[in-house]
């Protein structure tokens, strides 16, 4: 699934969007040692931690794209290290869980389909 | 566990000098260093700090006007929420005569609503020292919450706990990431005290706040003149 038809599903501001990456997997946690655990490959991300390790995170799991909910802060630092690092940052007044829910729609709804 | 009954275990301990860090509240480390007195027991006054990214970060200070202005900032940063004192237990607080005089009704466990980053700069700018508590923990850690260590950060040490420290065989001087580590107790009840402490090496001494961050400060500029760097 491309990037920018997520963004259209589920509403997202964006913040750093640099290139319309196939995003395959999700991963939703906010502590940053369970998604190096646990993050898929080409997967977008959402969690509410925007500290700027969140970056190096990302690049360590090929993570494509980071949703931050919650409409939380994001500082000038992380999204300059996302354009330099080439992550794609969103943001939402959503929560999670209810980013999560139109994800899920989107990547896994097709086996209900089938 | 009262500051009084703290000093004398540690008195009755051995213990050269201690700190107390309790969560987000700064009474009680102010408490006991007034009634220090001729105690041979020196302290440094500290706290224990919850950032945003629920990091356990310890804060050291010189002197009671600095502290008093991190109490102000806290404050400030906490949540408005009301402790549950049947689940955490009453945040009591004593007088210098060992009395109850005050239950703390704020919920000190929250999350300040400050970034780690920021906190930092705060803690410097009070003239403070700013050190991760318990870096490999699995819960309220840097390793935990944000992934791992990042060289770069202008930490003046960090912490590990006390089980790491005696896993890893570490001493005083040791650096992880370029960075000092010190360990404690991190005592929760009276039969704590005691139990763990670590040792300055002769060729250093840490009695009070300005020759802990002396000698931090020392070990950090040592490690950028090694070759090997």
């Amino acid at each position: 699934m491309k990037l920018s038809q997520i963004v259209d599903h589920c509403s997202l501001k964006e913040v750093v969007f640099l290139s319309d990456e196939d995003i395959k997997n999700g991963y939703c946690g906010d502590l940053m040692s369970d998604v190096i655990a646990h993050a898929d490959n080409e997967s977008i991300w959402v969690t509410v931690q925007a500290h700027k390790n969140s970056i190096a995170v990302a690049l360590i799991k090929d993570i494509k794209a980071i949703i931050f909910t919650n409409d939380v802060e994001i500082s000038q630092e992380l999204k300059e290290k996302a354009k330099e690092e080439k992550i794609n940052l969103f943001k939402s007044e959503k929560n999670s869980f209810q980013i999560c829910g139109l994800l899920y729609q989107l990547l896994e709804g097709k086996y209900y389909q089938d | 566990m009262s500051p009084q009954n703290i000093l004398k275990k540690a008195e009755q301990s051995g213990l050269n000098l201690i700190a107390i860090t309790d969560h987000n509240a700064i009474a009680h480390s102010i408490l006991i260093s007034k009634i220090k007195k001729a105690s041979p027991v020196n302290i440094i006054l500290g706290v224990e700090l919850t950032t945003k990214e629920e990091v356990h970060l310890l804060g050291y200070f010189p002197d009671e006007v600095s502290i008093r202005e991190m109490g102000k900032k806290i404050n400030e940063y906490l949540p408005q929420m009301e402790n549950r004192a049947s689940f955490f237990g009453d945040q009591l607080i004593y007088d210098q005569e060992g009395e109850i005089v005050e239950i703390d009704y704020l919920l000190r466990q929250n999350a300040l609503q400050i970034s780690l980053d920021e906190l930092v700069k705060l803690i410097h700018y009070l003239g403070g020292l700013a050190i991760p508590a318990h870096i490999n923990r699995d819960y309220c850690s840097i390793k935990s919450q944000i992934g791992f260590l990042d060289p770069k950060s202008e930490f003046d040490a960090v912490e590990l706990s006390r089980y790491e420290w005696i896993k890893n065989k570490c001493k005083i001087g040791d650096l992880i990431e370029g960075f000092p580590v010190i360990s404690g107790s991190d005592s929760h009840f009276l039969e704590d005290i005691g139990t763990f402490y670590f040792e300055v090496d002769d060729e250093h001494y840490i009695i009070d706040f300005d020759s802990l961050k002396y000698f931090l400060r020392q070990i950090k500029i040592e490690r950028f003149s090694r070759p090997s760097f």
